[in-house]
Order: C-alpha cells, then structure tokens, then sequence
C-alpha cells in the first residue's frame, strides 16, 4: 500500500515538475511559433493526440489560426468561426466542421480547449479568447488523465499568450511614437537635467545636431542660413511627476522673419512716400511762384547786366528744384498703387533696354538673358524703372564708346535663398573709392549741375529692398562698374 | 481781355498777374474759392485760372457754383496729376486742365489767349 503511495506521490512530482519546465519553457517564447513549438513537444508524450492547432485574436484584432503542417508552422487568417464557447469539447460535431471547412478534410474526433486570456475584465469571463483545438484518437480510459495534462498546459499558454499580447502592443505604441516624433518638420529634442540631449527626432540630427549644446538654449537661433524661435517646456519623463527634463522645440521661422521684414519695410517705404509726396505738393507751389516770377522779370532786366544773368541763375535753380520734386512724386505716388505679381525678370529687362534703344546704340550691347523663365514677385512698372536708372547710368558713365553686357540669372546667395538676378556692366572709368560709400545716398550725384538730381539709386534701392531683394556692385577703376540687382526668386507653388 | 485768377499761392498769382498784364490785360485775383465766387459774379471775366486746391471752397467746388449763365473760358490748375486729369476738368466744366509747376509762364499766358480767341470765332 505504501508503495503505491509513495510511486503516486513520486509521480505527481514528476508530473510538477514536467510542468514547471514546460512553464519556464513558455517564459522564454518570443512569439506564437515558440509557444506552439513547446507545446507540440510537450505533446509527444502522447501518441494519440495529433499536433495542435491554435486559433486565437492577436494584438492587431486579427483572428488567426496556428497549426503544423509537414512539419513547419502555418498560419491562416481567419475572417470569424472559431467558438468562443467557454467549455472544453469533446468530439463536437460544430468544431469538427468549422476545421473541416478551413483545411478541406474532415476531423473525426476533436478535443476543444478554450484559452481565456487575463487580460479580460471579470465580467467577460464568459467568452474564450482563443481555443486549441487537438485531433486525437484517446481511448476512453486516457481521456480523464490527458485533460488533467492539457489543462495545466493550457493555462500556462494564456499567461505566455498574454504576455506577448502586451510586448505587441508596447512595440506597436513605442513604434508609433518614434514615427510621429520623427515625422515632425521642426526640430524637436528632450534634454536631460544636466542638459545632455536625451532624444531627438530626425529634423533635429539633420538641422541642428552641428550646433553647441549652449546655443540651443536661447531664445532664437540663427544655423545655417535658417533662423529658429525656440520653445521650451519642463516635462517628466522618469517616474516621478517633478519635471526634471526640458523639451525644446525649435519653430523654423526663416520665412516669416523675411516677410515680416518685407512688409516693415514696404510700410516704411510706404510712409515715406507719402511723406515725401506731402512735401513735394507743399514745395511745388511756392516753387513753381518763384520759378514764374524769375521768368518774368528775366525780359525786364537790362541786357549785359548782373541783374539779368543773376535771374537767369535763380530761375535755373528753381527748375532743378522742380525737377527733384518731381523724382519724388513719382517715387511717392507711382507703383504704391500697383500690386505686386509675378512677372519673368527677363520680360521686364526686355521691355526696358527696348526703351533705350536711343541711348545703349552707342555702345556694344551684351544681352544675355537666363534660358528660363526667372519669375520675381514684384511691382513691374517700378521694377522696369530701376533697371531703366540703372543702365541710363551705365551709358551715362560710358564716354563714346564701350561695351554694356546685361544678363539675367537665377542663383543660390550665402544664405541657401533662392535668388534672381540682373547685372549691368558698364565698361567704364568705374566708381571712385572715396565715392563708393556715398553711391545710394539721397541727392548724391557725380553728373554736372542740371543733369542728375541724386534721387535714382537711393529711391532704385529703397524700390527694390520694398520686394525683399537688394542693389550691389563691384567697380575696379579703368575697367568699369557692374550693378546687381538681386531680387527674391519665386519659387511656384 | 479780363483774368481772374483764384489762387491760395500768392507768388503764383502775383507772377501769372504780371504775366497777363505784360501782355495788356486786365487781372483780378482772389486767394481763396469763395473770395474768387464773389469776384467772378460781381466782374465776369472772359477767362478765370482756378487752383483746384484751396481751403474752403476748391476749384471744382467753385465751378458748380458758377451759374450756367457764366460765358469765361476755365482753366484748371492743379500740382496733383494723379487721379485729375483732363477728362475730369471737362466734366466739371473746364475748358483746360494745366498741371503745375508751369513750364514756362508766358505759355499760360499763350494758352489762355488761344482760349478766349477760339471762343470768340465759334460765337
């Protein structure tokens, strides 16, 4: 009797203890194929019972089905069927030919297996999250001490189950936060308390990875070409809610800052001409007085005398005035009406040197025109007339003869912005050192008295900084001048 | 012939005074649009030089006061090109429209005379 106990208790250890192994076995499945391998070996024990067949809903809310076939593991998606019965069954007519449907044979004899996962609520205890289903030909004295087996089995398949459930959904969840980290078009990084960087999405290592740790603290950043507004935020991410890191997020501002410099500066612009067209009006009237007056008593003075050639002086100074006056109230009042479009810079470079046919025909004519289309976006009266000043200027410099080569181009300047670009070169005496510094100043002129009022290149410059571009030229004495006129390039939408 | 010439510039309606009287006509002026009013129905003019902007009464605001019965010659004068043109002197009954500053004084002085002259051969 004793005997027969002790070959029992001896038994149920080494029942246990098959079953501890096969439990740490499951601790080490990575994924549903390994906890299907463990459980196929765990079977061979019994001859009668076939390899398993695993049904179940994976972390994406698939349903699938597991099973052996030649000896590798398969799986189908399946669209619904499997019972969710919470029972074991045995020999069931409708699991027999809900697998029978699937792998076109038939299934004689069947055990059902539900598998009910930890994850569920108490109160949806009911349904079976998974079933395994086991073909077998058990005879009816082996069934009692199988299920015993396969139930222990089953429950620990549940827990490893579940637990690859959870690392799923962990991989899929830290997945999709590094996707949308990543995806963002501004820099963003997570600094550490001793402001190491802790993590940084992709725009971050390709903007701003060159830059000193100290510099990526301040409140704007100026990188390659770019400008950033800097914000950031206190943020915890160990595992307490005191806020020990910071996070930065860097907002490309480039674009913004330069059109928000071209609308101060249109505005500015703006506010002078009105200015200067107030002044105009206000001196032309009293100017216009003075100039009559002079005219009128220019025939009454006598030939020969100071009196006369002292009139005559005055009445010309008046017409210059009048003249300045004049420049201003173009630059005052022409093209702020006109809106600013887009127009190809080569158009506009035509239709000007078109007009100066009378004053270029001196000289050898260069025009070297960009290929393509270079669009600007601009007010094209008042950008004719800056070009127009422009090469009047260069023919003016020019004595008889000389060569005059204008070109159009579209470039990339220092900072990476697209650029277009007209450049007149003169082959003139050039622009004196000493002069060059004065050369956009208001009323700055170096043509005899009466011939220029000093007004183009400043009101050209001032026009052309008003779309956001600027004026710039080389000189070398003895060779001559080239003007540029750089200009924002459009880029289409 | 008679000018009136209404004006708030005084310099230009000294100077366009002795212009026209260098030249044997008759001139009154006025420095202001109402002044210029009463002036005009009190000495009817054969040609009247009005400025469009004067305090008070303006130019064009002067001419619709002008009875239909006003037989002068109008020249409108004005430093403002932009939106006063000829086509709007002639809607407020002007028969000329000079912008400022003059080129040359005598040719206002011309201008008027052809004016009143080409008037005087229709009727």
């Amino acid at each position: 009797m004793s005997t027969q106990r002790s070959r029992k208790a001896n038994d149920q250890d080494a029942n246990i203890k098959k079953l501890v192994k096969f439990i740490e076995n499951l601790g080490s499945a990575r994924t549903v194929d390994d906890v299907m391998v463990r459980i196929r070996a765990e079977l061979k024990n019994f001859a009668r019972v076939k390899e398993p067949i695993l049904a179940f809903a994976d972390a994406h809310h698939r349903l699938r089905l597991t099973f052996y076939q030649k000896g590798s593991i398969h799986e189908k998606t399946v669209t619904a069927g499997w019972s969710r019965r919470p029972d074991i069954r045995f020999n069931d007519v409708k699991d027999s030919q809900y697998l029978a449907n699937i792998f076109g044979r038939p299934f004689a004899r069947l055990l059902a297996i539900p598998i009910r996962s930890r994850r569920r609520r108490s109160d949806q205890k009911s349904k079976a999250d998974g079933v395994l289903y086991l073909e077998h030909s058990l005879k009816k004295e082996e069934v009692a001490t199988f299920l015993k087996f396969i139930e222990d089995r089953v429950e620990a398949m549940s827990s490893a189950l579940d637990r690859l459930f959870l690392e799923q959904q962990l991989k899929d969840s830290s997945l999709m936060w590094e996707r949308t980290f990543d995806s963002l078009q501004d820099p963003v990084a997570i600094f550490g308390s001793d402001g190491e960087i802790l993590r940084a999405n992709r725009a971050f290592s390709e903007q701003l990875a060159n830059l000193s740790v100290d510099g990526l603290f301040d409140e704007t950043i100026q990188h390659d070409g770019r400008e950033y507004e800097v914000h950031s935020y206190p943020i915890s991410v160990g595992h307490t809610d005191r806020p020990s890191n910071t996070i930065s997020h860097y907002i490309d501002v480039t674009r913004s800052t330069r059109l928000k410099k071209q609308l101060m500066q249109g505005e500015k612009m703006a506010a002078l001409g009105q200015l200067a067209g107030h002044i105009a009006h206000e001196l032309n009237n009293p100017l216009t007085g003075i100039r009559s007056m002079a005219q009128l008593l220019i025939p009454q003075a006598p030939e020969g005398t100071n009196l006369k050639s002292d009139l005559i002086e005055a009445e010309i100074a008046a017409e210059r005035c009048q003249k300045i006056i004049t420049n201003l109230r173009e630059f005052s009042t022409a093209g702020f009406e006109q809106k600013q479009i887009r127009v190809d810079l080569n158009d506009i470079v035509t239709k000007t040197l078109s007009l100066l046919n009378s004053l270029t025909r001196r000289f050898e004519l260069i025009v070297e025109l960009s290929s393509s289309e270079v669009p600007i976006f601009v007010e094209p009266h008042l950008t004719q007339q800056v070009i127009f000043n422009i090469v009047k200027n260069a023919c003016e410099a020019m004595t008889d003869s000389g060569q005059l080569v204008v070109k159009t181009y579209a470039a990339k300047d220092n900072s990476g912005e697209s650029i277009a670009a007209v450049s007149i070169e003169d082959s003139g005496p050039g622009i004196a050192p000493e002069l060059r510094e004065k050369v956009f100043e208001f009323f700055f002129t170096t043509k005899a008295v009466g011939e220029g009022t000093g007004l183009g290149l400043s009101m050209s410059r001032s026009i052309v900084e008003r779309f956001g571009g600027r004026i710039e030229f080389d000189s070398t004495i003895g060779k001559g001048t080239t003007f540029r006129v750089l200009l924002p390039l459009e880029v289409s939408e | 012939m008679n000018v009136l010439i209404v004006d708030d510039e005084a310099l230009i309606c000294r100077s366009l005074m002795r212009a026209f009287e260098s030249r044997g006509h008759t001139v009154r002026t006025a420095s202001d649009g109402i002044q210029g009013l009463a002036t005009w129905r009190e000495w009817p003019p054969d040609v009247a030089l009005v400025d469009v902007l004067m305090p008070g009464l303006t130019g064009p605001q002067l001419l619709e006061k002008i009875e239909s019965a006003n037989t002068a010659q109008i020249i409108l004068m004005s430093a403002y090109t932009g939106d006063f043109d000829l086509k709007r002197a002639e809607e407020l009954g002007a028969h000329l429209f000079l912008a400022k500053p003059f080129a040359n004084i005598f040719e206002v002085v011309e201008r008027a005379e052809k004016l009143v002259k080409n008037k005087a051969h229709e009727g």
